[in-house]
């Protein structure tokens, strides 16, 4: 909010610095965003008086002004404003002056005729016609005649002024106005807040009654709805300080009328509406929802088509202002208006903002009222607005007001002790300063013995309890007061992570150590991913979770499955000429129950794996997730299986030893790589890490290593093509004794001679070993025949 | 005579030896002299034709020479040997400064490595680490958090709605929420997790990490707040970081603070990383609001709390000096490796 620090001071004497009043206001909970020096904008230009004018003697369009600047030094101006005159009194830049397009003068000759500077029209002054007659021109700007002489222009125009821009936080409601700002000051500064005598008393009696009803028939969006009266009422322009004030807080001046509204609305920070009541027609104000289609031109002269979730202030026919937002072209304040309805009015903050957001409609009413109105301000507001009009003489105010306030706001009054605000703070504030914090805050406070009383007023709707009083307190104290301890009263606890959170920190650091990196990608996606995937029309991974509004449709649907994501970062790395890469992720995917949602999803944390290069291959990719599992103690198997995404003949779902899939591994799809724009072999994996997280064990069995030499043999295999390495390995090892350490396919060879009858060569290392002797060849060869005759026998492999 | 043979083939020998330069001559050295064949065992055999008495003087003789050409040849073979392992070594020289890479080491992602450190941190001070449901009620994210149905921050715009009572979390304090609806105090937890706003530039992710920290027990204090604070902040980044308190507004808290650390960077001068402020804006914080511990079951006028938030990418930007929030999200290699 722009707080123009002369408009403060109608409220509380300023007797400080202005870094040091931002500062005094940062310190109490106002941020200040930034301090303009108006001034700035434009510097050393000042007001002078011609006292000759004499033509140039080398430039026919050249005049030659002697001036005077009321400090007893001769100047002279050389213009091609060859129309000025002595006497004219005119705004002059002199050596160093700095004008608002940022040029600065010099003196110099002008053909052979020195120039101490040079004269300025209203735009060089940051001026328009609305700020000064004449400054819209495109010449030198005449002021008037009583314009003092030898002052600087800032000083004259009234823009010398300082305006903080001050940030409020969503609770200080009451701060979004000079008043409320004002009062904050005169807090932390220890002045006394002083209220201007233009704040006229409530009108009071029936007359008004006459005139105008209000009829009130949505009071819970319009939990009041004062109003007040005007005849006689003279529409002109306003007078300087009013059309400057508006300016300088970024407002426009229309005419004395609205200015008035305006005025307040920055003031006291009431939005007010004012209305013709010739334009009221059958003399009553309906306050009521719109109903639906119902249309309105507003004063932007665009019309808006209403509905029933929309407020709307109506005579008897129709809408006359959509409440709160803007009022209508017809409605408004016209040159020949003579009797005015001044509107003051609370409605609900959030029907006003969706109203403002659903017909795309903004105003600084609808700014103020979205942020949220007390109950006080409305008569704030109207006494403000009738005090400026009848102080200038613009009408006469009707006795009375109409009132539409069904359920009167209550008076809060919260009891506590000194006792309660420190055990709060954590440090010792005395009684007494607390009692002078609060009543310099209006808060008025009252002491019997250790109980304190405090009165809570309408404006400040954001204290409700002791803690609201605890920290009006401290941010007068200072919150540098606050000492630090730690903990001293509270039992101490043990902390720390459980096991499955250290299990989930164990993954992450086992894949580090294998060379993969962690990524951390968007959980949203868009859902043009599951066709990128080719996912099957009714593949469950196609039901999403759907956002209602998100920032785009790449970012619209919750994932189903981290595929995506990791397939993509891998054709960003690839695309941008990384020559490999492993990456994991472990993160969560929503799995809706239902849609639409009526309960809260499955979130399932998943661990994603990626991995792509010239050193990559299926089994280079495959042992991580071996290693890994086995590291983390879970025995699964890997069966081979069809994912819409994966390679048909390189994807294996990976099997937990209860028979539960707890994820997959594989090569990416030729065809889905494309859909990626890659060309390159891309590995990934899905685990369910919860599953890791739950099942891992954790090492507690150290067995000794046999002191006994090991043996080994290789045997050279025929097999069928088609068999698998475990089925295999699985006959080997049930046909041994425990003498067998260690079973391992070392070599595959598909000679063509082999692969021709459907064979291939399979080379398997069989290592044995006794804890309690050296084994003897007897020993192992009697292992070697019950495995060929059980190779033999199950799958009628024989030796090569 | 014969001794004149002797001290000759003696000489002879030794020259050979002196003169050899690879073990192979070495070996044929030995064969000549000491071999079955050999000259010096040829005078050990000539030596039963020698008169008696002179019999022990030539034997001694005979076998000093022995002797000698056995050590010389022994001690030549020793330095024949080093001199070829030297050239074996020398032929195996390497250029050390050559870097063959294998399997290199991974790394944990920047905000992985700072959600760690901070939570590290707190489990120092007994605190436990919880978590909750990214999708989540709005009454978990809002009511019982004090933010009222009219509030601006409900607004459809600020959040992302999946239907009227069901959002992506705009805030870990959910997670309190159902904490303390589920636990009696003491309660001393930090929550982790993502958290989503519809904000999308260089210092905003519409997807983020935050960590939220609650303490609710009996007489806990804002000062207890500074502490614990000033604690993290002085492990986070280093002894001399200072804590400030600046007054501020969060719904579920009440008083509220933004909380400033000592610029890490300048140490409190004023640099580029402070806006020359010499303080950096990390967290969010303040007692915890009694109408929320109300809402949540807990006898607010038994029990206090205080609850701060700290955005990890924000802490991940100002430790590692990222200058767009975006690159946390790029996930490029050549990013990754840097944070080995």
């Amino acid at each position: 909010m722009l707080v123009p620090v002369k408009w403060l001071k109608d409220f509380v004497d300023i007797n400080i610095s202005i870094p040091e009043l931002a500062d005094k206001l940062v310190s109490c909970g106002f941020e200040i965003e930034a301090v303009i020096n108006q001034a700035d904008a434009v510097k050393g230009v000042k007001t002078c008086k011609i006292l000759s004018v004499e033509q140039h003697p080398n430039a026919d369009k050249l005049i030659v002004c002697k001036i005077d600047l009321a400090d007893g030094v001769e100047r002279q101006i050389v213009t091609n404003n060859k129309w000025l005159q002595a006497g004219d009194i005119v705004p002059v830049a002199l050596e160093g002056a700095k004008l608002f397009s940022g040029m600065e003068i010099h003196e110099g000759a002008l053909r052979g005729v020195h120039s101490n500077g040079m004269f300025c029209g209203g735009s060089e002054l940051n001026l328009t016609e609305a700020d000064y007659k004449g400054a819209g021109e495109d010449k030198v700007l005449k002021l008037l005649d009583n314009t003092p002489i030898g002052k600087d222009i800032n000083e004259v125009m009234g823009t010398d002024d300082v305006i903080l821009d001050v940030g409020i936080t969503a609770n200080r409601t009451d701060a979004n106005s000079i008043l409320g700002i004002a009062r904050e000051v005169a807090a932390v500064t220890g002045q006394t807040l002083k209220m201007p005598k233009d704040y006229a008393d409530m009108p009071v009696g029936d007359d008004i009654n006459s005139y105008i009803k209000v009829e009130n028939l949505a009071t819970d969006l319009c939990p009041r709805y004062l109003a007040g009266m005007l005849t006689d009422v003279v529409v002109t322009e306003s007078p300087e300080y009013i059309k400057r004030r508006l300016k300088s807080s970024g407002l426009r001046p229309i005419n004395n009328i609205v200015d008035v509204t305006n005025y307040v609305l920055l003031e006291v920070g009431q939005p007010m509406h004012a209305f013709d009541l010739r334009t009221i027609k059958g003399n009553k104000i309906v306050v009521r929802r719109a109903e639906k289609g119902e249309k309105i031109v507003a004063l932007d002269d665009k019309t808006y088509t209403l509905d029933t979730d929309n407020l709307a202030i109506c005579n008897e026919a129709e809408p006359m202002a959509i409440a709160g937002v803007m009022g209508g072209a017809n409605y408004s304040i016209f040159d020949d208006t003579n009797v005015v309805i001044l509107e003051s009015a609370r409605f609900a903050r959030d029907n006003i903002r969706r109203t403002s957001r659903t017909l795309g409609l903004r105003s600084d009413s609808s700014a103020r009222f979205e942020k949220g109105i007390d109950f006080i301000s409305q008569e704030y507001g109207l006494r403000k607005a009738i005090g400026m009009i009848v102080e200038n003489g613009w009408g006469k105010v009707v006795a009375g007001t109409v009132d539409s306030y069904p359920v009167k706001a209550k008076q809060l009054e919260i009891d506590f002790t000194a006792k309660d605000v420190n055990h709060i703070l954590g440090i010792e504030v005395e009684q007494q300063r607390m009692v002078d914090i609060l009543n310099s805050l209006t808060l008025t406070t009252t002491v019997d013995g250790d109980k304190m009383h405090t009165v809570i007023p309408g404006y400040r709707e954001d204290i409700v309890g002791v803690n609201d009083i605890a920290e009006e307190v401290i941010r007068m104290y200072g919150y540098d007061a606050i000492q630090t301890s730690l903990m001293p009263d509270a039992e101490m606890t043990a902390g720390g992570k459980t096991k499955k959170q250290e299990n989930a920190d164990k993954i992450k650091n086992i894949l580090v150590g294998k060379g993969a990196y962690e990524i951390c990608t968007y959980s949203f996606v868009s859902p043009k991913a599951w066709d990128m995937l080719h996912l099957e029309e009714d593949s469950v991974l196609r039901r999403n979770v759907k956002l209602l509004s998100p920032l785009g449709e790449d970012y619209s649907v919750m994932r189903t499955t981290l595929a995506h994501s990791m397939i993509k970062t891998m054709a960003t790395n690839i695309l941008r000429g990384n020559k490999q890469g492993r990456f994991f992720e472990v993160a969560k995917t929503y799995l809706p129950y239902e849609l639409p949602l009526t309960r809260l999803p499955k979130e399932e944390n998943v661990l994603a794996i990626g991995a792509f290069g010239e050193k990559e291959n299926f089994y280079t990719f495959k042992y991580i997730i071996e290693d890994l599992l086995s590291a983390l103690r879970i025995s699964v198997k890997f069966k081979a299986t069809d994912i819409a995404y994966m390679h048909p003949y390189r994807t294996a779902n990976i099997v937990a030893s209860d028979g539960t899939v707890i994820g997959y591994l594989g090569e990416v799809k030729y065809d889905v790589a494309k859909e990626y724009d890659v060309d390159k072999r891309m590995y990934i994996a899905e685990i369910n890490e919860e599953y890791i997280e739950d099942n891992a064990l954790s090492f507690d069995n150290f067995k000794v290593v046999s002191k006994f030499q090991a043996m080994e043999r290789d045997l050279a295999l025929v097999c069928d093509l088609t068999l698998e390495a475990d089925t295999l390995l699985e006959t080997v090892v049930g046909a041994c004794s425990n003498l067998l350490i260690d079973a391992r396919v070392f070599d595959v060879y598909k000679g063509e001679a082999l692969t021709k009858n459907g064979k291939m060569s399979v080379a398997i290392k069989l290592t044995f070993q006794a804890s309690d002797r050296t084994l003897k060849d007897g020993d192992v060869n009697k292992e070697i025949d019950n495995v060929l005759a059980a190779l033999k026998e199950n799958l009628g492999i024989v030796l090569r | 005579m014969l001794k004149e043979k002797i001290e000759q083939i003696t000489a002879l020998g030794l020259e050979a030896i002196k003169a050899a330069k690879l073990s192979q001559e070495l070996n044929d050295i030995r064969v000549k002299y000491l071999g079955k064949a050999g000259e010096i065992t040829a005078l050990l055999k000539s030596l039963k034709d020698a008169p008696p008495q002179e019999k022990p003087a030539i034997g001694k003789l005979v076998n000093d020479v022995r002797v000698k050409i056995e050590s010389a040849l022994q001690t030549k073979m020793q330095d024949i040997a080093a001199a070829e392992r030297k050239a074996i070594e020398e032929s195996e020289r390497l250029d050390v400064t050559l870097s063959v890479p294998e399997q290199e080491q991974g790394a944990l992602h920047p905000l992985t490595l700072v959600k760690n450190d901070i939570l590290n941190i707190f489990i120092g001070l007994g605190f436990s680490v919880a978590d909750g449901p990214e999708i989540e009620f709005t009454k978990y994210n809002f009511e019982n958090l004090n933010i009222p149905q009219d509030h601006p921050a409900r607004d459809f715009g600020d959040s992302f709605y999946i239907t009227p009572d069901i959002l992506l979390r705009t805030q870990t304090s959910c997670v309190q929420a159902r904490v303390m609806e589920e636990t009696k105090p003491p309660i001393r937890i930090v929550c982790p997790g993502k958290v989503y706003r519809p904000d999308d530039d260089a210092t905003h992710s519409p997807m983020f990490q935050q960590i939220e920290g609650l303490v609710i027990d009996e007489h806990i204090t804002l000062a207890d707040l500074k502490g614990t604070l000033e604690q993290f902040a002085k492990k986070f980044f280093s002894e001399e970081t200072k804590v400030r308190f600046r007054p501020s507004y969060f719904p579920f808290t009440e008083p509220s603070v933004e909380v400033d650390l000592s610029c890490a960077m300048c140490g409190g001068k004023g640099c580029r990383l402070c806006k020359g402020t010499g303080w950096i804006e990390l967290l969010g914080a303040g007692v915890v609001n009694p109408a929320v511990l109300d809402m949540c079951g807990i006898d607010s006028k038994k029990y206090s709390g205080y609850a701060f938030g700290v955005g990890v990418e924000r802490a991940t930007m100002i430790k590692y000096s990222i200058p767009d929030m975006r690159l946390l999200f790029d996930n490029d290699v050549r990013y990754s490796k840097q944070f080995k």
